[in-house]
């Protein structure tokens, strides 16, 4: 369920979510966390109670370094997320996590232009306040200027 | 113990399908639509409501419950929900056969009936989809929360890996609107669309613009699939299951994170239903895709064995899709021209083609054909029909 935020509609992440809350505490503090099998050693993402990979149940958030490149994206011209029809266009990023092989994780691109988007372009997690301080969501900046 | 598919091979038939009209409001109720095209199909099945054991509704709308009252069926031996998104009703067609094969039921209905322009339209349909709290928390506060959303980065990303342009799913887009121009019953039937109407159409979730994107449509569909050996005493001309498999990708609650980023639903289930019929894609004379965009067509294109991967720009080009060309695709015009009828649209087309009953749009060869589906995060079912 999407809670609703007065300021701006736009939906937020349920922070009570038993299996989640954890990474959110972290993105608090502007660490990012994904998780780790310990019997496999392979990350995986999203955060899931036991490894896609190999089944086991020995799955713990591990921290990992907030860096990757542009993978994939989509500029949404028409947004049908409430909160969101007055940022349009804007750019959604698939980012492919350096430390973290096999992770693509979902976020905004800031402090970016639009034309300066391209595959393989390095970028940085930027920790986000939502517009009512409650929770901070994980964007993607350029590392470097190009 | 695994059953030898082969078994079941051209063990069922299509033997009756029925539709209602498409439109943008229909100014009837779902359960008034589902009667419509569930009665007609069953009339042309040649076959009366009692005759029909088994139901298999969609996820969304009226259950079997409501349809089997409504149609006098006092003892309905069995139904269920084949949970495949748009890739249900080519899946059904697995049920069906496994459950007429195995004495399970005689005469089994398929339906779908949506309001899906005037009533719930896709934003109110997306709860369905699996992984709902990934995309609540990890998704949908970056304003990224609807399927066209979701698989423009697919397409971003085969564009980037394999140089497939816009140009390519405008080929595709354009040859969906030049069959429905020749189709009475599609909604774009008299609203002709070039090339450049395509590349000028406006940016909607980039790469996707307008003329990429299905259809939102009011309107039902349904089809019976009876024993084969029962069907030869029936008034239409069979059409037989000669294969059929459905699957999910790997890791079917999540689009992005596959080991291998392009894998589907069929790029499994396509060889198994290919094995099943004992036939190769070079064996098909064409195909009916599911398109809920046209990009994710030309992926369904390639998962589906028509060409190799990285290779469906060429496939599409000098209009070898078109009705007149070497590999016919959607002559009714599909999702993104006929109407959206989850797919069930599809099968349909694909019977009356096999009949040749397709009128203006009758592919010169239609002996054997292939059936895709899609739904949610990419689950997959591949049909080959033969006549």
């Amino acid at each position: 369920m999407a809670s609703d935020n007065a300021k701006t509609q736009k939906p937020l992440p349920d922070r009570a979510d038993l299996d989640n809350a954890a990474f959110w505490a972290a993105t608090a503090e502007d660490r990012l966390q994904v998780k780790l099998c310990a019997a496999c050693s392979r990350h995986h993402w999203p955060p899931r109670l036991g490894c896609p990979y190999c089944g086991s149940d020995r799955v713990a958030w591990s921290a990992v370094d907030p860096a990757g490149e542009v993978f994939s994206w989509t500029v949404i011209y028409r947004s049908q997320t409430p909160g969101f029809e007055a940022e349009v266009p804007y750019a959604v990023v698939l980012i492919a996590l350096k430390s973290a092989p096999g992770v693509r994780m979902v976020g905004n691109l800031v402090n970016c232009a639009l034309e300066g988007l391209r595959a393989g372009l390095p970028v940085e997690a930027v920790f986000t306040p939502a517009a009512d301080n409650s929770v901070k969501l994980v964007n993607w900046q350029p590392t470097e200027r190009s | 113990m695994t059953v030898d598919l082969r078994e079941l091979s051209d063990k069922a038939c299509i033997v009756g399908i029925g539709q209602t009209d498409y439109s943008k409001a229909s100014g009837r109720s779902v359960q008034t639509l589902a009667l419509q095209a569930a009665r007609a199909a069953i009339a042309d099945a040649g076959l009366k409501p009692h005759d029909i054991d088994a139901i298999l509704p969609y996820i969304l709308g009226p259950t079997a419950d409501e349809i089997a009252s409504q149609l006098g069926i006092s003892d309905l031996r069995y139904s269920s929900i084949i949970k495949m998104g748009g890739a249900t009703f080519v899946a059904c067609l697995e049920t069906a056969a496994l459950l007429i094969h195995n004495g399970v039921a005689r005469n089994v209905l398929v339906f779908c009936a949506r309001n899906g322009r005037s009533g719930t339209r896709v934003t109110g349909r997306v709860n369905t989809i699996p992984g709902q709290s990934f995309r609540r928390d990890f998704e949908s506060p970056y304003g990224f929360s609807v399927p066209g959303q979701w698989y423009a980065v697919l397409a971003r990303r085969h564009m980037i890996e394999f140089g497939t342009t816009r140009e390519d799913a405008g080929r595709f887009a354009v040859a969906m609107r030049k069959h429905a121009n020749l189709n009475p019953a599609a909604m774009m039937r008299d609203v002709p669309m070039t090339m450049d109407d395509y590349m000028n159409s406006k940016p909607i979730f980039e790469p996707f613009h307008l003329l990429d994107c299905c259809l939102e449509s009011d309107g039902a569909g349904a089809y019976i699939v009876s024993a084969a050996e029962q069907a030869k005493d029936m008034p239409q001309k069979p059409v037989f299951i000669s294969g059929v498999a459905q699957a999910k990708p790997t890791g079917s609650d999540d689009l992005f994170n596959r080991p291998d980023f392009f894998e589907i639903g069929l790029t499994k289930a396509a060889p198994r239903a290919f094995a099943m019929a004992g036939m190769k894609p070079s064996d098909m004379d064409g195909a009916m895709i599911y398109d809920c965009f046209s990009y994710v067509a030309l992926l369904e294109i390639e998962e589906a064995g028509f060409c190799a991967r990285g290779e469906v720009g060429d496939f599409v080009k000098d209009g070898r899709i078109e009705l007149n060309g070497a590999f016919p695709i959607n002559p009714h015009g599909g999702l993104l021209s006929e109407a959206h009828i989850a797919g069930i649209n599809h099968v349909i087309e694909g019977v009356r083609q096999l009949r040749r009953q397709a009128g203006a749009r009758q592919m010169r060869k239609a002996a054997r054909l292939a059936v895709t589906g899609w739904g949610d995060l990419g689950d997959g079912a591949l049909a080959v029909l033969r006549s």
